[in-house]
């Protein structure tokens, strides 16, 4: 079942249509913006690529034949790229063997022109919404990065202990300190990561990539 | 009337048929030599029996005498001709045998006209007439034999161990009906000639001589093979023409798959274009706050997309239209333009470079304009698939077209694979058609062959240094078509 967008993530939501043919572009455009959806659009791949990363919650609508790159050129090169904004395709060609090798590489549907407004606009709703949990998750973990970085170097290092599970007394004994000290830290990490628990301080890394010491 | 005169006349009648029967199927086929020779064999055949009757009925020595020299003429000019027929029937027979008894009988025929008595008789005393087995008189010369006559008798005896030997090797090549029906009947009668006539002239056997008969029997086998022979090529050529004519609708239907696939894929856009915008146009209706100016723009463009739909869809109709092909003047430039309109869609697709140049002033050509355009269409089509191997980076394709004083060229060149070193130089042949070519390559281009040869002019393929084909055909100008 597609999960609903929210309305504020439908509207800062950006659809790439990228087609060599101007009037489908301009078509696909027109029924887009009359669904509420904000569209940008190309034609050709290379077009695409010259604009900025785009790092916010979008997809594209992608046609596979085109002078220069192909559409399934792009996804490659996006994939090769660790770009990871959602892909649909929407092609005149629609053979069974692209179909395949196009949803193997990650596209999330492969449509064939013409393309029924139902079945496009389902498309682009899970598009986005696979796009709005890759963004929600990256977003988590850069907030949690951003906690880890006001940690101290020695904080740090009490961290990597707590997730590994040692206790304070074993923690105090690997470091060399005084078990208050690392109880001092503890209560630092915890205020700082705003956790409740260890357990919760564990989650919260596994998020991001932190060395665990045991 | 005579039963001589009867019968003799009848085989002159007979021989001269089927001289001239003979010599029609040479007119018809120029190019096989075996037709003129047995008409020439059959036409001295029946001077042969018709101065063989001379001698039967003349009482004059003095006629006589001149009338055995022309006799001996015509059996040469039934001989010589015979030999070579057999020579290029049987491929396989002994040339330098026939060219010496060619030029035994050469020397044979001098000393017939030098000679004041023929090649046959150095003297002749008397003509004795001799009663016929019917009772009829007929003449029979009593005199001596020339000494040279040896050399006719020699190469009587060359020409049996020729024919002879000319047989057993056709035999041997597995060509045993011809061998048995010319080689056979040739053998057979000469001998049959060959005994009779000396029992005569030396005046054992009482009959007149028969040797325009034994003729008239070799120039009926060799009708009877050439004759069937002609029907069995008239078999093959009817068989051949509708192997062509299949062939011609397997390259139409293959022509036409493949241009409805393009056009499937071109329609696909002012499809998706239509769509989309009618779908877009009922939801800006269904807001409240619709602004009138936007749907117009929406059915506009509709509208403009329809036309573009139908547009292509016109495009195929007229390009692989089946109707009878008419021949018309027209602007070879403007037909590849046509051809090209339909592709552009698919070779943008494709990254295919396209560069056209055209010659300014073309003289019209006068040929059937959709067929010219399908070989155009075939060759580009073909251009289209070699550059789009993926091992081909640069994807060049280019079309050129140029005139000198008796034709129009053009020429497709392309940057793809070339042709197959096994393939070229029999491109076009039906006999290097390779059936199981996975798209009909070799059968398109066999086509386009028999079109462009259809209106006089020529095809040819070539790979070009640094890569790719080069396909050019030219098709003639007439004089006083220039506009």
């Amino acid at each position: 079942m597609t999960k609903r967008l929210d309305h504020t993530a439908k509207a800062g939501a950006r659809v790439f249509i990228i087609d060599d043919d101007e009037h489908v572009c301009k078509a696909l455009t027109r029924l887009l913006t009359a669904s509420g959806l904000t569209t940008e659009a190309f034609h050709s791949a290379d077009d695409y690529l010259r604009l900025e990363p785009f790092d916010g919650i979008g997809c594209l609508i992608l046609d596979i034949r085109m002078p220069g790159m192909s559409g399934t050129d792009l996804q490659t090169h996006l994939n090769a790229r660790n770009n990871s904004i959602p892909v649909i395709f929407l092609t005149g060609h629609g053979d069974l063997p692209t179909g395949i090798e196009a949803m193997k590489r990650g596209a999330v549907d492969f449509l064939t022109k013409p393309v029924d407004e139902i079945a496009l606009l389902d498309a682009v709703n899970r598009a986005l919404s696979s796009s709005q949990t890759v963004h929600d998750e990256k977003s988590r973990r850069a907030d949690v990065q951003a906690r880890l970085d006001t940690l101290t170097p020695r904080e740090l290092e009490v961290l990597e202990y707590i997730v590994g599970g040692a206790r304070n007394k074993q923690i105090a004994l690997y470091l060399g300190i005084h078990e208050k000290t690392v109880k001092a830290h503890r209560g630092a990490i915890m205020r700082k990561m705003d956790a409740s628990s260890p357990a919760e301080v564990g989650w919260l890394c596994s998020l991001v990539n932190l060395t665990i010491r045991k | 009337m005579s039963t001589l005169t009867v019968a003799w006349s009848m085989c002159a009648a007979a021989c001269l048929m089927l001289a001239l029967l003979h010599m029609l199927l040479w007119l018809k086929y120029s190019q096989n030599t075996v037709y003129l020779l047995s008409s020439l064999t059959a036409f001295a055949a029946c001077a042969s029996a018709l101065l063989e009757l001379g001698l039967l009925t003349t009482q004059s020595l003095e006629t006589y005498r001149q009338l055995i020299r022309w006799e001996n003429l015509a059996i040469f000019m039934i001989l010589v001709p015979m030999v070579w027929f057999v020579q290029i029937y049987f491929s396989s027979s002994r040339r330098w045998l026939a060219l010496t008894i060619t030029l035994l009988w050469s020397v044979g025929m001098l000393i017939n006209f030098v000679s004041p008595y023929s090649l046959t008789f150095s003297t002749i005393a008397e003509l004795k007439q001799l009663p016929a087995f019917w009772g009829e008189l007929f003449t029979v010369p009593a005199g001596t034999e020339n000494p040279w006559k040896l050399l006719a008798d020699i190469s009587s005896l060359l020409i049996l161990a020729y024919v002879g030997d000319a047989t057993f090797r056709s035999w041997r090549h597995n060509n045993q009906r011809e061998a048995l029906i010319i080689g056979s009947g040739i053998l057979l009668f000469i001998i049959f000639a060959g005994i009779h006539t000396p029992l005569v002239d030396a005046g054992i056997v009482h009959t007149p001589y028969m040797i325009s008969f034994a003729f008239l029997a070799i120039v009926a086998t060799m009708s009877y093979q050439l004759a069937s022979e002609a029907m069995r090529s008239q078999r093959y050529e009817r068989e051949l023409q509708q192997t062509r004519r299949h062939l011609d609708q397997m390259a139409r239907a293959n022509l036409l798959g493949e241009c409805t696939t393009i056009i499937a894929h071109e329609l696909n856009q002012p499809l998706t274009a239509i769509l989309s915008n009618a779908q877009a146009a009922r939801r800006q209706l269904v807001l409240d706050s619709v602004e009138k100016q936007s749907i117009i723009e929406i059915l506009d463009d509709i509208v403009r997309d329809d036309k573009r739909a139908s547009e292509i869809i016109q495009r195929l109709r007229s390009m692989l239209q089946n109707k009878q092909v008419v021949r018309e003047h027209f602007d070879i430039n403007e037909a590849i333009r046509e051809t090209l309109d339909m592709l552009k869609g698919e070779f943008k697709a494709r990254s295919i470079d396209l560069s056209e140049h055209y010659e300014a002033s073309m003289p019209e050509v006068y040929a059937g304009r959709i067929e010219i355009q399908q070989v155009v269409l075939n060759l580009l089509l073909n251009a289209a698939r070699s550059v789009s191997v993926p091992s081909i980076e640069t994807r060049m394709l280019s079309i050129r077209t140029r005139n000198d004083q008796n034709a129009v060229h053009v020429d497709i060149q392309d940057s793809g694979t070339g042709i197959a070193s096994e393939f070229e130089g029999s491109l076009f042949k039906l006999n290097s058609l390779h059936y199981e070519s996975k798209d009909g390559l070799g059968m398109g281009l066999i086509i386009c062959h028999r079109i462009i040869e259809t209106y006089g002019g020529h095809i040819r393929a070539e790979n070009v240094a640094g890569g790719g084909a080069l396909f050019s055909f030219a098709l003639p100008v007439y004089a006083g078509q220039f506009r």
